[in-house]
């Protein structure tokens, strides 16, 4: 037996104690039920609306709150305009002026700074505020499910099911089913205790909550990851409700869709390393359980892992194909491979068999997220997009992840510059 | 709501569930690639006995047509491709089944047995090369255990070069480390230290990696009776 077998062998029962132990919880979060909220004691919310360059999509986010079926005149909205915000973007902004929306001239760039000024400064009453991205849409009940997720005082934050806003291109379709896997994954943080991220699609916060902690932080890339990370470390709880939708406008080219995750990768190493001391401290870590951060890590650093292995048997076998090619035609090459093929069964071996269960388990804990969000399933379609999404998408995320690592530790200052730039 | 000690209790407990459910598919996994391992053997013995019996019948021939009459040796020539196919899927099975040879102390016997009797097919050829006037050419590729990726170019040129001259070329492809009695005879014989080595008709030439053209070149300066050197 060689090492790379013993290897394969115990990197595939690690992927299968991973698969395991996530459709355990899959299978507990599956039972979602729904509390009434008592309409007399509705409290008052706010929506806030940071904004730069949207133009038009703004206006869709807005609209998006005023068809809510919460009760009007316990939303108000404010519309958060950078110091940099363009002209179109305020127009669209100025026009929902008539139809109760605010609008806050901040005269600060930044997404987490504009926010905070209306925390510190607007905000008086309102004991829930709900962060709404410019580029994304609230579903109409999005407001009263996300508050049906305080439960109690120690709830900081309960996050919604973001999902891909109407996708249409090929980058935004594939985006769909990383979404659809996303909103299972994060119910399931959420109920391990471990959800590291209020996504600005349309988190709900505790007004006292945020102030208690700091506000955002103004220096970081994700914000919105440091926030929860934040909350977490404080003793509050960061929730999610699966049945609470908002939708996001996703990028529509491959390398804007690569800046996106590289920002978002990079962020979380940032923040793992910021806050490392005080993750792995029992004493110190509030409500984050650090063994299943180190399952986190490893999940991670496993799909870092597969790429390099992936690349190094893509180009073992582009050579090898390449090389007899040349030499000896692509008829005579097949008919080898089909020869080889004949003798397949003589190769089945444990690892064979850890393969085969691991594509099982695997597969099932993908379909079974996909019928968990949709409620039902399409067979042709889902495995198409799931056998794409596997195939090509996986090894995208795995880079921009890898990426995301060399990004946050190597070139940690150049981030830095980054981010003081950007604000 | 849980509190934090709760969580920590619950998330452990769901981990150990976990480490459980793998440790019995892992066990699994090993019980069905043990049963899968030892059922791969007798059909490999079966397959190897038989292409022994083969190589038996057509050594036997080469005795009773002594004499070099056109008949006789078109009857060996095709006996020995025919041979030299079923040594050659053989060899495929024999390679594919050999992950799990930890499972089976008698994997490592078909091993040598196959080596064994590549050898005396190898021989064999060579003695009807002698007897049938250098009308094939008998090719000997010898190719170390590990780390030899041109070997594995040159062992698939050379059975495309044995199909292509209607295996007027016969190959035999040994791994050179394999330990057994006759191969170290054969090391020593030809002085084998680089690879891929090749021995055509007996003449011991190493010249490396070569693509197919180079190797059929290098083959009709042995054996230019060759019908594909013409």
């Amino acid at each position: 037996m060689t090492y790379t077998q013993i290897l394969l062998e115990v990197l595939s029962a690690f992927v299968l104690l991973l698969v395991f132990f996530w459709l355990m919880v899959y299978f507990e979060i599956s039972d979602t039920r729904r509390e009434r909220l008592k309409k007399n004691k509705l409290p008052l919310i706010a929506v806030i609306i940071p904004t730069l360059f949207e133009g038009k999509d703004l206006a869709l986010s807005i609209k998006s709150v005023l068809k809510s079926d919460f009760p009007k005149n316990k939303i108000r909205i404010y519309v958060a305009l950078n110091k940099a915000t363009d002209g179109i973007t305020r127009d669209f902004a100025y026009s929902f002026k008539d139809r109760g929306v605010r609008v806050v001239e901040t005269h600060l760039n930044g997404k987490a700074a504009v926010m905070n000024y209306v925390l510190k400064h607007v905000i008086k009453k309102e004991r829930f505020f709900l962060t709404l991205d410019a580029d994304s849409v609230a579903d109409k009940n999005l407001i009263k499910r996300l508050l049906s997720g305080f439960k109690d005082e120690k709830t900081g934050v309960v996050t919604p099911s973001v999902a891909v806003y109407k996708p249409k291109k090929a980058v935004e379709l594939i985006q769909k089913y990383d979404y659809l896997f996303s909103i299972v994954l994060r119910k399931a943080f959420s109920h391990v205790g471990n959800l590291l991220v209020a996504p600005g699609p349309g988190s709900m916060f505790r007004t006292s909550a945020v102030r208690e902690v700091g506000y955002f932080d103004e220096n970081n890339v994700t914000e919105d990851m440091e926030i929860a990370i934040r909350l977490l470390l404080h003793g509050y709880n960061v929730e999610n409700r699966i049945d609470a939708f908002s939708y996001t406008i996703v990028p529509t080219s491959v390398s804007s869709l690569l800046k996106q995750r590289v920002r978002w990768y990079s962020g979380f190493f940032f923040n793992m390393f910021k806050y490392r001391k005080r993750i792995t401290n029992d004493k110190r870590n509030g409500l984050i359980d650090k063994n299943i951060m180190l399952l986190i890590f490893a999940s991670v650093f496993l799909s870092m892992l597969a790429l390099p292995l992936v690349a190094y048997y893509i180009y073992i076998g582009i050579t090898y194909a390449y090389t007899l090619i040349a030499n000896v035609g692509i008829v005579f090459l097949s008919s080898q491979i089909y020869s080889e093929m004949l003798s397949i069964m003589f190769s089945v071996d444990t690892l064979s068999f850890l393969s085969i269960m691991l594509l099982i388990f695997g597969a099932y804990s993908m379909f079974y997220a996909i019928k968990l969000v949709n409620k039902r399933l399409n067979a042709v379609k889902d495995t198409l997009g799931v056998a794409i999404y596997v195939a090509l998408f996986s090894y995208f995320l795995g880079l921009t992840w890898m990426y995301g690592f060399i990004n946050a530790t190597v070139f940690r200052r150049s981030m830095m510059w980054k981010i003081k730039n950007r604000n | 709501m849980e509190n934090k000690k709760q969580k920590l209790k619950r998330n452990k407990s769901r981990i150990l569930i976990a480490i459980l459910a793998v440790a019995l598919a892992v066990s699994l996994a090993f019980a069905l690639g043990f049963v899968a391992a030892n059922l791969k053997i007798p059909s490999l013995l079966n397959s190897l006995n038989q292409d022994q019996q083969t190589l038996e019948a057509l050594s036997t021939a080469t005795y009773v047509g002594s004499s070099n009459s056109t008949l006789s040796c078109s009857i060996l020539e095709s006996g020995l491709g025919y041979l030299n196919q079923q040594l050659q899927t053989l060899s495929t099975e024999i390679t594919a089944a050999q992950t799990d040879v930890a499972y089976s102390s008698d994997y490592q016997d078909i091993l040598n047995q196959f080596e064994y009797t590549r050898v005396d097919y190898w021989l064999l050829a060579q003695r009807i090369e002698d007897q049938c006037g250098h009308k094939i050419a008998n090719v000997l590729m010898l190719y170390p255990q590990n780390g030899c990726t041109n070997c594995v170019y040159e062992g698939t040129e050379l059975t495309y070069l044995e199909e292509k001259s209607n295996y007027s070329i016969i190959a035999t492809v040994i791994n050179a480390n394999t330990g057994i009695t006759p191969i170290e005879a054969i090391d020593s014989v030809y002085n084998v230290s680089s690879f891929p080595m090749l021995i055509i008709n007996g003449n011991a030439t190493y010249v490396g990696y070569e693509d197919t053209s180079q190797l059929l070149s290098t083959i009709c300066q042995y054996s230019p009776r060759l019908e594909i050197c013409a």
